[in-house]
């Protein structure tokens, strides 16, 4: 088990520090447009080839990286804590208040959020300002099916005979909380964060329709995994399968990260 | 004195009336939220017609008073839940055709859609959340949770203009997007109990495994896996959307879309009615019948 | 072996949920097509079956596949060619057109078609309560023409003033039933709109009232029913017709084209150049939120023209629409012979309109352009998003104005969001986009060249020309509207084209060439230049 940990922890930190260290090595800016190479397959100059504008695939796959994963997981953060907020919140009087806004909030068409954003952003906004809204948001607007999860969790976990013996010893709620439930909905909140990140990688390009997210000549990786969409290109051109593969091998290592206290019989 | 009936029929009843009106709330305040975002979203005011140069300013302005729906915000909204309480749910500025006969034509598509993928994301994530714990050969333990990771970065319409234009059956598109999440906390949820104190304790008291899973494991983590198909649902149906949208299935997801690209407030309306109602009507089911089960337990 | 059990169960288990998923969704296979059945697919639903409402182009091509018209322009030749009526004859120079119908004409449900429904069919169009767009084309200078019904098979129809291009504006106008309002109403064209379902499918099938037979006498349209589709996504539209579910697709992006190609040689076909182009312009309009320091930027000749000659459009060309498409040299199209101006050449890179901008007090320092005053030079650009050709221009644009040191924000927005800035809210900087020409002719255009039209797009709707050029160019446009010669039309606007070839209000960048597929199966097909280019003579089509 350990050795699978071992491969899964090296295989993250290696694609994480290419992309993060890849200014250093590759000689492509991810913007410059090598017009007279254009839709190029893999050669030495242009290791996974070039795009229909004739950019670097290599190096705007690692600039893709690195942003996507960043914004991702910060966005996947901030909705699991909205979501244990809320699930702590949920033995309170406010139990059915919060259960109805978690179901409105599920229902709701978000998009029309995005555009309105849109709308009340200028159009001269920043790149970093657009895209680190574009995944606040994202983040806010995931809390209620993490949050439903959680509360599900919690009005059960406190409801086991195990947590109403440590109440019955006297033991306060805090120390029931962080003794007690904490390590069991700490599980769950992984899970939901490791399904989070690659939901929200992907979604992001979706946002592009909207007018949010990465703009030109920015990309990320929700951006070069959408052009798969249109599979005339996968068989004539399999490299352009990489940045699949690339969110892939994250997602598949961060699932085997996972740890295991022993085998179980 | 004894009284006529006994306490937890009673119970139910009341908590059912509250269960409906809370539904009904639900689905009400869902639809206000959902009208009040389209309506007030930029774009809505706009028609093609605008930019169409043989136009005259005043026959595009005729084009939007015979489009004009929603204007006023506040009278729209009362006439709305006015005729909807009669079934009438307007007319679809897009397709031309009345929303209710919109949705009950393409109900049965989106149903389909989603119970096929729905059914085959569980039964993947049963058979591979099982391995992944109850396996000991390590290769195959992991193989299951790369297949899981695997699942995660594949995007839904990518499979599903793949598989729509290899012949195959899109609801697996479906069935990828939800994998990932039933998966991981099905999961979660196998190990947490197979490790508790009371079943092991069943466990070396020579409980058959069939009594264990069922007593032990099944049961306790059935309101997680009620609120586990509430989320799939929703995920479902969020994954329907540009499913449909691109590969061409008639249904509800399709529609969706289309009143969105299009600000069709009747339509968006009728959708997120249908949405909505589906939605509260799992999560209040699932508290409903799950409350007893809590009160029993904690009088014991 | 137990858990060897409890796996082998789990594996059942999950192929059932495999087998039954397969059993309720099964292959979306189409179903083959029936005998002389025609089928392609269009990309949306139409708003209307009513012909007097046909605002978009699904809209319209339904309405031209089912619409009975006086007249019809012969896209290939682009002469006016007679249909309901057996003739027609222009009158008090060109003020007033007499037409003799058919015999015996008659709506698809059967009922009789005459010149009553002819001049109800043109009051309603004409009636500004009804918001037809087809009676924007019949005005004339904010007045009606009169109707006069002569018999049941002559009608005259007289104007004030002289109505430009008279005869070929009937192309436009489909003769509507009694129940235009109705669900799926009769027509008098080729086709009838038989089944509707929203969002899949539109059956239209062959009209059996038609007059038109063939020259053995044999009753036209040679196909019996229309099957069309409504899909949007462009690969699927490709995988149909690459399986022979689909017998044709207009308007093929290059990528597509490129693939059919390779994949179905001699079945895609490039007709050449297209009325469209696609182009920008920047935001001058006084009322606009663009800070004062743009506005004259946008508002200057020599910084229009530094832009435009900074964009490589060859690269546009080869790298967009992979050689299908031409660099535009103005506002009409070098593909259309008649109106385009041939004095003008092609739009091409020139370092030297920097060079000239340069000389009037801005900077390039560092990397970016200043302006006299200090300020860097840099402006948002939005598009619609969805449109690949569309953005993948912006980002070439985008590259071009770098180098000069001009830093562009690209903004994709859906189209509903787009067309209020554009249209209603003024807030936006520039704008790229696209025109679609439906007619040769460019009368149509009036409403964007002239100052106080609703879509003088870079400054709508003027009190009064904001600047000399542009009042000459009102002259001309209304000069050319009540102009009946059409040489006298052509010379007046030569010298509009010229006008803004120098002024570039609007900066042209392309004319894309018209991309088809088409089945080798269907014979009869006369390309033409404008819409519908491949079904304008859908009843010759077998």
């Amino acid at each position: 088990m350990t050795r699978v940990r071992v491969a899964a922890v090296s295989v993250l930190v290696g694609v994480l520090t290419m992309a993060f260290a890849s200014p250093a090595f590759v000689p492509h800016p991810y913007e410059e447009q090598y017009r007279d190479h254009a839709g190029e397959p893999p050669s030495r100059t242009f290791l996974l080839g070039t795009d229909d504008l004739g950019r670097d695939r290599l190096s705007r796959l690692a600039f893709a990286t690195r942003l996507s994963v960043a914004l991702a997981c910060g966005a996947a953060a901030l909705s699991v804590l909205l979501g244990l907020a809320a699930a702590a919140l949920s033995l309170s009087i406010l139990n059915k208040p919060l259960a109805v806004a978690t179901t409105i909030s599920l229902s709701l068409p978000w998009m029309f959020v995005f555009i309105i954003l849109r709308g009340m952003l200028p159009l001269n906004t920043s790149a970093a300002v657009s895209i680190g809204l574009t995944f606040a948001v994202m983040g806010v607007a995931g809390w209620a099916l993490p949050g439903r999860v959680f509360a599900a969790s919690v009005e059960q976990y406190r409801a086991s005979e195990w947590v109403m013996h440590a109440r019955a010893c006297g033991m306060s709620e805090t120390r029931i909380w962080t003794a007690h439930l904490w390590p069991h909905i700490r599980s769950i909140a992984w899970a939901q964060f490791r399904a989070l990140v690659p939901a929200y990688i992907l979604a992001e390009a979706g946002l592009g329709l909207l007018g949010l997210g990465v703009a030109e000549p920015a990309t990320s990786l929700g951006n070069l995994i959408a052009e798969l969409q249109h599979t005339g290109s996968i068989e004539t051109s399999p490299w352009v399968l990489a940045p699949l593969a690339v969110l892939a091998i994250i997602t598949t290592s961060i699932e085997l990260l996972r740890g295991r206290a022993r085998v179980l019989a | 004195m004894i009284t006529g009936r006994p306490p937890a029929r009673r119970g139910f009843a009341w908590r059912l009336a509250g269960a409906a009106i809370r539904l009904a709330l639900i689905v009400v305040v869902g639809v206000l939220i959902c009208a009040a975002l389209v309506r007030y979203s930029p774009g809505f005011e706009s028609e093609e017609a605008d930019i169409d140069a043989r136009l005259s300013r005043e026959t595009a302005l005729a084009v939007h008073e015979r489009s004009k729906t929603g204007e006023n915000f506040p009278a729209f909204a009362l006439d709305y839940f006015r005729r909807a309480v009669h079934g009438d749910l307007g007319v679809s500025r897009t397709f031309n055709s009345p929303v209710t006969d919109l949705l009950r034509d393409r109900i049965s598509a989106t149903g389909m859609l989603m119970v096929a993928g729905i059914t085959l994301a569980w039964a993947a994530a049963l058979m591979l959340a099982w391995v992944a714990v109850f396996q000991p050969v390590m290769f195959f333990r992991s193989g299951a949770e790369v297949l899981a990771g695997i699942s995660l970065a594949i995007p839904a319409p990518v499979i599903a203009i793949a598989f729509f234009l290899s012949g195959a059956p899109v609801s697996a598109a479906l069935a990828l997007a939800i994998l990932p999440r039933v998966f991981g906390t099905i999961r979660e949820l196998l190990e947490d109990v197979w490790r508790s104190p009371a079943l092991v304790f069943a466990r070396a008291r020579g409980l058959s495994r069939t009594a264990v899973v069922i007593r032990y494991v099944a049961l306790p983590i059935a309101p997680q896996l009620a609120a586990l198909i509430g989320v799939s649902l929703v995920l479902a149906f969020g994954s329907a959307i540009p499913v449909e949208a691109l590969c061409d299935v008639a249904g509800i997801g399709q529609l969706a879309w289309r009143a969105a690209l299009g600000r069709d407030l009747p339509l968006l309306c009728g959708v997120a009615m249908a949405i909505t109602f589906l939605v509260a009507l799992v999560h209040t089911s699932t508290e409903l019948f799950h409350a007893p089960t809590s009160q029993a337990e904690r009088s014991r | 072996m137990k858990r060897v059990t409890i796996t082998v169960a789990a594996i059942a288990v999950a192929a059932l949920g495999a087998l039954t998923t397969c059993a309720l969704n099964g292959a979306s296979a189409a179903a083959p097509a029936a005998n002389h059945q025609l089928r392609f697919s269009i990309p949306g639903d139409p708003k209307s079956f009513d012909p007097l409402h046909a605002l978009e182009s699904n809209t319209e091509l339904i309405r031209y596949l089912t619409g009975g018209v006086l007249i019809r322009v012969d896209r290939a030749t682009d002469t006016a060619i007679p249909e309901l009526a057996e003739s027609w004859r222009l009158t008090e120079g060109g003020k007033a057109i007499l037409f003799h119908l058919r015999e015996g004409l008659h709506f698809s449900d059967g009922s009789p078609l005459t010149t009553a429904d002819v001049a109800r069919t043109l009051t309603a169009a004409l009636d500004p309560k009804e918001g037809s767009p087809a009676g924007d084309t019949f005005r004339s200078a904010g007045t009606q023409p009169a109707i006069e019904i002569r018999s049941p098979r002559d009608l005259l129809i007289r104007y004030r003033a002289v109505k430009p291009a008279l005869d070929r504006l009937f192309d436009q106008l489909a003769i509507a039933p009694k129940n235009r309002s109705a669900r799926l109403p009769a027509s008098a064209g080729p086709f009838f709109v038989a089944e509707y379902n929203p969002g899949s499918t539109i059956i239209l099938r062959r009209n059996p009232w038609y007059w038109k037979r063939d020259s053995s006498g044999a009753h036209l349209p040679f196909f019996d029913s229309i099957h069309i589709d409504i899909q949007s996504n462009r690969d699927i539209q490709l995988a149909r017709f690459e399986r022979g579910e689909s017998d044709l697709i207009g308007g093929l992006n290059p990528e597509t084209f490129d693939r059919l190609a390779r994949t179905r040689p001699g079945t895609a076909h490039d007709a050449g150049a297209s009325l469209d182009s696609e182009f920008l312009w920047f935001n001058q309009a006084s009322s606009a939120s663009v800070p004062e320091w743009k506005r004259k930027w946008f508002s200057s000749a020599l910084f229009r023209h530094a832009i435009s000659s900074s964009i490589h459009r060859e690269d546009l060309i080869r790298i967009v629409y992979k050689g299908h498409a031409r660099a535009a040299a103005g506002p009409i199209s070098t593909a259309n012979k008649f109106w385009f101006n041939p004095k003008l050449k092609p739009l091409a890179y020139n370092a030297g309109a920097l060079n000239a901008l340069l000389a009037t007090g801005f900077t390039l320092k560092g990397g970016a352009l200043r302006d006299a005053s200090g300020h860097a030079v840099e402006f948002s650009l939005i598009t619609n998003s969805g449109n690949r050709e569309r953005e993948r221009m912006a980002a070439l644009i985008q590259s071009d104005l770098n180098r000069i040191g001009v830093r562009v924000n690209i903004v994709t927005l859906d189209f509903g969001s787009l067309i209020e800035r554009i249209a209603k809210t003024g807030a936006y900087e520039a704008c790229l986009l696209g025109f679609a020409n439906v007619d040769e002719d460019p009368v149509e255009e009036m409403n964007v060249w002239l100052s106080s039209g609703p879509h003088h797009a870079w400054s709508p709707q003027e009190k009064s020309p904001a600047t000399p050029w542009e009042a000459r160019i009102d002259q001309l446009e209304l000069a050319q509207a009540s102009e009946a010669s059409r040489a006298q039309r052509k010379k007046l606007l030569d010298e509009m084209q010229e006008i803004v070839a120098a002024q570039e209000p609007i900066i042209y960048l392309v004319n894309p060439d018209y991309l088809y597929a088409l089945s080798p199966r269907i014979h009869g097909a006369r390309p033409g230049i404008s819409p519908p280019q491949l079904l304008w003579n859908i009843e010759w089509l077998r």
